[in-house]
């Protein structure tokens, strides 16, 4: 049978009532909390991830996978109507969205948003089920040695590229390393840093730690100073599609965003967010109207929204055949497969082909939902906007709450909950980020195995670990990631020698 | 550092951070190493991980000491320029630790109703009957949703006593 078989077969499981309802679940929950400030796809996976006990791996990943690409769609209505992203991967649509909204442009700017991520992501999945197939077999052949280097990859573009600070992003990195540590080895079946507690055998929750870091800390920061005006919404009329005008001046941003999407959410270059910065730069470059950039350019929203739904689908390329997830809502979709015994790779096309078919062709599914209810239905989430903050921040931490307890079965899961949440709190206090803690938590004990296993077979010769090409190709690119900021940084601070810059 | 200001608070995370490096390499030379594993055995990456940690709050540290901070995260919801809001922070936390130790002997429903309130209430919600509906609906809403739809486990404290008396 080959992939369009099974694509088709994929298709079939995708329609049964089911797998239709966990889709439209997943993509109406990730639009909201899309939309909503405070929450987002990463955190709202790990809150999901006890019905992993309860439901079929299949419409679990149907779920998760939907909250991902739905996440990609809210993000962009709160950047258009309130200036501000309701998720990172949006920060860039606020640039140019919000202007547009302000100039009676709204409609539109939500308009080619949707339409565009709807086209990024079905050509996104469609470039991932032809991708990733190959890739699995590829990947076949990638030593231990190759897979270290990946996750340094990994380790380095996720804490270096994000945030105003590397070294901040490098020291949030190793606090969720550290915590990676605890539990048993893995290899040797040696308890370490338990403290001599069985409830630290099996390591740290990472439900508990995405929660605690992401909502917890999140709801503690926002209380320590919140913002008592009420949030400065945009008007916009209702649309149904996208003027003449504004689709000439769409689609190409469109494809142009697509296809700088999606190569780079493959690569471990740090997720979505990074491609909205490189989509926008290429538009502003290309556009015939730059001097419209800065006050509402539509290719300034085209062009990042599409790419970071191709994105989403690039993600899921290594994620599915390397087991290696590049972005936060990636690092927990991996736990949620280690909670099914299921050991994402290379051989997970040919030892569970209707889970990943199924998920591909659910995919395309929840595209064109999103579109149907991202379109018509931006009323309704602008509502959404409009909950007042002190519920919705009750209601978050009721979330975690939930999640955290129905996943360790303990009130002092909760107190550990609070306690990584403080963590966070000081965290973002100083700018420091909490993502690459997450990852390093997840991708820590990754790391080990590969390292281990590397110098057991070399008998202990580190020159192994740089053995291959490949792990060199990686190595070199890790050490571009981290000093590329750093020179940049250094640059900007001399051409700027009044200003305090931020190092 | 600029002259008569005070040192960063982000120092008392430095330091924490140096400390859990410090930790880390400490404690290592006593986990157990079984004989056949002396290559790469379970002490290796904790050493390079608190080394990493150490190496780190020393480079940061020197940053932090130079008077170099990085931008406070932003946020829709956060005001930047405002003063960092003590007692509220310090409110939710005792809050939710409460929230947490009354889980098991009143149920999560109810506790979670009580969480809700606190939170919105230090949060500046006033209107009394809103809070009380809200806290309510979700909590109970969420609970059933979880136990009854996902199978989950979450202790219902009386109202797992009404549910089983009506069933």
């Amino acid at each position: 049978m080959n992939s369009f078989d099974y694509l088709m077969q994929g298709f079939a499981s995708a329609l049964t009532p089911q797998s239709l309802m966990f889709a439209l679940l997943g993509v109406l929950l990730g639009t909201l909390v899309g939309v909503l400030p405070g929450i987002g796809p990463a955190m709202t996976v790990a809150l999901l991830l006890p019905i992993t006990f309860s439901v079929p791996a299949t419409s679990a990943f149907i779920l998760f996978a939907g909250v991902f690409y739905g996440g990609m769609y809210g993000g962009s209505t709160t950047s258009i109507l309130l200036n501000t992203p309701g998720e990172s991967a949006s920060i860039i649509t606020a640039l140019e969205g919000n202007k547009m909204a302000k100039l009676g442009r709204g409609a539109q700017a939500l308009a080619t948003a949707a339409i565009g991520s709807f086209v990024a992501g079905t050509i996104g999945t469609v470039l991932l089920a032809l991708l990733a197939p190959v890739m699995a077999d590829w990947a076949v052949t990638l030593t231990s040695a190759d897979y270290f280097a990946l996750v340094v990859l990994a380790f380095c573009t996720v804490s270096a590229m994000l945030g105003a600070s590397p070294l901040r992003g490098v020291a949030s990195l190793t606090v969720g390393l550290a915590l990676g540590l605890i539990g048993l080895d893995s290899v040797s079946g040696q308890p370490r840093f338990t403290f001599g507690l069985f409830e630290l055998a099996n390591g740290v929750d990472v439900v508990i730690a995405a929660v605690g870091m992401f909502a917890v800390g999140e709801t503690l920061y926002v209380a320590s100073r919140m913002r008592h005006a009420p949030p400065k919404l945009v008007p916009v009329n209702r649309t149904w599609w996208l003027p003449k005008e504004d689709l000439k001046r769409s689609w190409k941003p469109w494809l142009r965003g697509t296809f700088i999407g999606f190569p780079l959410g493959v690569m471990p270059a740090g997720g979505p967010v990074v491609t909205t910065f490189l989509s926008y730069a290429v538009e502003k470059k290309l556009s015939k109207h730059p001097e419209e950039f800065g006050k509402g350019a539509i290719e300034g929203v085209a062009g990042p929204e599409a790419a970071n739904n191709a994105a989403v689908a690039g993600v899921l390329v290594p994620l599915l055949t390397l087991g290696l997830p590049t972005s936060a809502t990636a690092a927990i979709m991996l736990s949620a497969f280690g909670s099914y015994g299921i050991q994402p790779g290379p051989l997970l096309f040919e030892m569970q082909p209707e889970l990943v078919w199924t998920l591909i062709a659910s995919l395309c599914i929840g595209n064109v939902m999103l579109l149907v209810l991202n379109l018509p239905l931006a009323g309704i989430w602008v509502k959404v906007l409009q909950i007042p903050r002190p519920y919705l921040y009750a209601g978050i931490l009721v979330c975690a709450s939930l999640g955290a307890y129905a996943s360790s079965q303990s009130w002092q899961g909760l107190l550990v909950l609070l306690g990584i949440g403080m963590l966070s709190y000081a965290m973002r206090r100083y700018g420091w980020p909490v993502v690459p803690a997450v990852v390093g938590l997840i991708l820590g004990p990754i790391a080990e195995d590969n390292l281990r296993k590397t110098l057991l077979v070399s008998q202990g010769d580190p020159a192994a670990l740089v053995g291959t090409p490949f792990a060199q190709a990686m190595l070199a690119l890790a050490l571009l990631a981290i000093t590329v900021p750093l020179i940049m940084k250094t640059r900007a601070r001399r051409r700027l020698p009044g200003q305090r810059a931020a190092g | 550092m600029r002259a008569g200001s005070r040192p960063s608070g982000e120092l008392l995370l430095v330091l924490l951070l140096a400390g859990l490096g410090a930790y880390t390499l400490a404690t290592t030379p006593s986990i157990m190493v079984p004989p056949m594993a002396e290559n790469a055995g379970p002490r290796l990456f904790p050493y390079l991980i608190g080394g990493l940690l150490v190496g780190v709050a020393v480079l940061l540290g020197a940053q932090v000491l130079r008077g170099r901070s990085a931008p406070p995260e932003e946020g829709e919801d956060v005001d930047p320029d405002g003063r960092t809001d003590w007692r509220a922070v310090l409110l939710l936390i005792v809050l939710f630790a409460a929230h947490a130790v009354l889980i098991e002997p009143i149920g999560w429903p109810l506790a979670a109703a009580l969480l809700f309130s606190g939170v919105a209430i230090v949060l500046g919600a006033r209107t009394w009957w809103l809070i009380a509906v809200s806290a309510l609906v979700l909590a109970v809403g969420l609970w059933a949703v979880f136990v009854f739809g996902l199978g989950a486990y979450l202790p219902g404290g009386p109202l797992q006593g009404l549910v089983h008396g009506l069933a």
